[in-house]
């Protein structure tokens, strides 16, 4: 290029036709607020108390999804433990509830101390444990600790540029490390068993506040991401090389969101306990880290509807599913993932998405190729080193 | 063709993806829509046990003979002149899914009682739903007992029942006095050793040491090291599952033979014999209120049957019985009522049922909701069956609260104090525990 030219690229600003789609599209406001208003309003029409149940828990499962999509379907963090900040939130709230409903109902021993603690020979609350008689100090600390524990957690790995699988091999480590740790010490934890029996929160005041939790998280999901910030996550999540090449302090905005998204799962957990009435050491495990990055993927990653839409569809087909179907439901669900891997690489919203924004332009054979190419791009983190892009050349 | 080739894939996966979907949803309204055309005609019973996860190969088992018990009992003409309809759930292993299935067939299903659970965890999440939404539970295990809720009925043995006769005999008949005691690190082996320690003070026999392995844990060669080294002359352990087959795997590939210390249990049951491998367990003890080898001639009948449905290497065991028995306690009871209510059910029709079960003549005592069992001490075999060895002459009657640990505590239902704090409903009073404290 010549001197002239390259000055003339400069000083012409190019003319950049920039159509930003608006932060809450109509349909989104109204298709949002229906749902709302039909889950909201469930308690006035619906009298059955097992569905009122569902839709609560259905609820905490969207918001632990979303806060997967955040760090894996933004910014391409795939964590197998994010269960582990779930379960903190819900373990301090579960024991906490606990610890109050003893004093008032002796349990089997009649002790005024939880009954996992009597048979393991504690006679009294351990002096550490006490404060969580407080319910408020329990929330505030079922939503602060995991967001330290992200905190700690990213600035060991991220700040020490490890991404990818080694990331996710560490978080998978650490949900297990958890999970040993809840059974080992079951004098404090409940163990194997869990913590049951509380009086946890049901009925239509708490659906209504756990509804609004859940309003107010999506929104700010779909701030976050529709936003400046939003666009760097997106592109550390395309290509992080590239990002931090652009100045961009690519371990910082990893650590931000990881956080924003523990303290989501935290308090999707601490909602969970109040609601459900029990929790165990499976709420913290693997497997469901992996149940919910199921859903995030079934939904639509890096879509914000896609986690509700995912925790719903695949959590709704198993309860309803696996009482008929007993023996048949998981391989249905199984299959279910495996098609939209193979074939919806962007999930059910996602491909929806895709699929309207194109509809004059494209295909949907267009439409499929974008998605496996945006996913080929996406498994360069997978791969060994030297492996391209689409429209890179290869080093 | 290539575009065309993808778009037909596309499509015929879609389709086909559908296609499974809707196959699967379609028998869930269809059989709902029949369950309501039919509804009156049938008494729904609840099935809650495993069908997958990791406890599945022996919940699978209690959930087999519950349908053979209901089989029978419709086949006799059902109750009320309606039949039983089973309505399964599989809780996947998983605690949650317990508490949320238990939900589901009270709340949804509306059955008039469950079947259901089998570790000391899952009944322990169940219960806060079935005392709620006053549901009523038969539940099969041996348990570690201490527990007595209006809303669950305990069919199988208390430590009591399996401990009183075998302590003592072990001290006086085997002549074996240090005990080492190695369990799995939860509820059930912690309180099992409790009485285990007590019987001991009070019989003359004397703890070695007391282990515990964390749950799942398979690898046994450290404990066994000093089990031979420590100076026992018997093991008691409870441990659990998995376990069970690798404990008494590597104690005998260790070389320490059933003459030597012989391993004594009250857990160990033929199905983890037939996991191990029968040559692993001959010699050693196990005590229980039930073997599949019981003489009874109803016994004779509950194995043929069994075997006739399920294969001819099915095997039967103390916790399946009870499981078996439970649901004719369940349809004498709706008989005896003549009505499916949850209170009926719990205050006139369950306590005080009789039924000639497998091991005999078994009772749900009037008082505190367990059972009358028949104590045996089984000795297993090379076959992988175990010889009864000693059977006690009368049966037991059930003692949540064993009286040389908790001497202050009862578990009394027709006691006034508890009537009347039953009574309340649960929103104000939510303890529905029949304990009294003396």
């Amino acid at each position: 290029m010549s001197g002239i030219a390259l000055a003339d690229a400069i000083t012409k600003k190019p003319v950049r036709r920039v159509r930003r789609t608006p932060m809450l599209p109509r349909w989104a406001l109204i298709g949002g607020a229906g749902v709302v208003a039909l889950i909201g309003s469930y308690p006035y029409y619906g009298s059955n108390g097992y569905m009122l149940s569902l839709l609560g828990k259905f609820l905490c499962y969207a918001v632990f999804a979303l806060s997967i999509d955040l760090i894996w379907g933004f910014t391409g963090i795939l964590s197998l433990g994010q269960a582990v900040y779930f379960g903190v939130g819900a373990y301090f709230v579960a024991v906490s509830l606990k610890l109050n409903y003893t004093l008032t109902h002796p349990t089997r021993y009649g002790g005024k101390i939880p009954d996992f603690m009597e048979w393991n020979g504690l006679t009294a609350v351990p002096s550490f444990m006490a404060p969580l008689m407080s319910l408020p100090f329990a929330i505030v600390c079922a939503l602060v600790v995991p967001t330290l524990l992200a905190l700690l957690f990213g600035v060991i790995t991220f700040k020490r540029h490890i991404y990818g699988v080694y990331c996710a091999v560490i978080t998978l480590a650490e949900s297990l490390i958890l999970q040993d740790f809840i059974i080992e010490y079951q004098a404090y934890t409940g163990g194997f068993n869990g913590i049951t029996d509380y009086s946890n929160y049901v009925g239509a005041a708490f659906l209504w506040f756990i509804l609004g939790v859940t309003a107010v998280f999506f929104l700010t999901g779909r701030v976050l991401t529709h936003s400046r910030l939003g666009t760097v996550l997106k592109s550390i999540g395309d290509n992080d090389v590239r990002a931090e090449f652009m100045g961009y302090n690519v371990a910082n905005y990893r650590i931000f969101v990881f956080c924003v998204s523990a303290f989501m799962a935290g308090a999707a957990g601490a909602m969970y306990a109040a609601w459900v009435g029990l929790v165990s050491f499976l709420d913290t495990g693997p497997v469901y880290s992996v149940e919910a990055v199921i859903w995030t993927a079934v939904g639509g990653r890096g879509t914000i509807i896609g986690p509700f839409v995912g925790a719903f569809l695949v959590k709704g087909a198993e309860f309803f599913l696996s009482g008929t179907l007993a023996e048949w439901w998981q391989i249905l669900v199984g299959g279910l993932f495996i098609f939209v891997v193979l074939v919806l690489r962007d999930g059910i919203v996602g491909t929806i998405a895709n699929w309207v924004r194109r509809r004059s332009a494209g295909s949907f054979r267009q439409i499929a190729q974008e998605a496996d190419r945006k996913a080929h791009d996406r498994q360069r983190d997978w791969q060994a080193e030297g492996a391209t892009r689409h429209g890179e050349e290869a080093r | 063709m290539r575009k065309i080739k993808r778009r037909t894939f596309l499509q015929s996966c879609a389709a086909g993806m559908g296609g499974i979907l809707a196959g699967g949803t379609a028998p869930y309204f269809f059989t709902r829509s029949i369950a309501r055309a039919a509804e009156g005609a049938t008494i729904k019973v609840g099935i809650l046990h495993s069908l997958s996860g990791t406890i599945a190969i022996i919940e699978s088992s209690l959930h087999n003979a519950e349908l053979l018990a209901i089989e029978e009992i419709n086949a006799k003409g059902g109750v009320l002149g309606k039949k039983l309809q089973p309505v399964v759930e599989d809780p996947q292993s998983m605690v949650q899914v317990f508490a949320e299935k238990a939900k589901k067939l009270l709340l949804e299903d509306k059955v008039v009682a469950v079947l259901g659970c089998y570790t000391s965890a899952s009944r322990q999440s169940v219960l806060p739903v079935f005392e709620q939404h006053n549901g009523v539970l038969l539940y099969p295990t041996l348990y570690e007992a201490q527990e007595c809720s209006k809303n669950c009925f305990y069919t199988g043995a208390v430590p009591s029942q399996q401990l009183d006769d075998f302590v003592p005999w072990i001290i006086n008949t085997l002549g074996r006095k240090k005990f080492y005691l190695i369990g799995a690190n939860y509820i059930y082996p912690k309180e099992t050793n409790r009485e285990v320690k007590a019987l001991l003070h009070k019989h003359g026999g004397q703890t070695v040491a007391e282990e515990y392995s964390p749950l799942g844990a398979t690898e046994f060669s450290t404990n066994i090291n000093k089990i031979a080294s420590s100076g026992c002359d018997v093991v008691f352990s409870d441990l659990v599952g998995d376990q069970i087959v690798a404990f008494y795997k590597q104690y005998r590939e260790f070389g320490i033979t059933a003459k030597d210390i012989p391993i004594c249990s009250p857990i160990t049951t033929e199905q983890e014999i037939a996991a191990m491998g029968p040559e692993n367990a001959a010699g050693h003890y196990t005590s229980f209120d039930y073997f599949q080898s019981v003489g009874t001639p109803q016994n004779k009948v509950f194995v043929d049957r069994y075997k006739a449905r399920y294969g001819k290497n099915a095997v039967t065991n103390a916790v399946m019985q009870a499981a078996y028995f439970s649901a004719f306690f369940l349809a004498q009871a709706i008989e005896k009522v003549r009505s499916t209510d949850a209170d009926a059910l719990i205050y006139e029709g369950l306590p005080g049922q009789e039924f000639l079960a497998p091991e005999g003549l078994v009772k749900i005592d009037e008082k505190n909701h367990h059972t009358w069992l028949w104590p045996r001490i089984g000795r297993a075999n090379e076959q992988g069956q175990f010889d009864v060895v000693w059977t006690r002459k009368n049966w037991v009657r059930p003692q949540p609260w064993v009286p040389y640990l908790y001497p202050n505590k009862t578990c009394d239902f027709s006691d006034k104090r508890v009537v009347e704090r039953l009574k309340k409903p649960w929103s104000q009073e939510k303890d529905r525990s029949g304990t009294i404290n003396m």
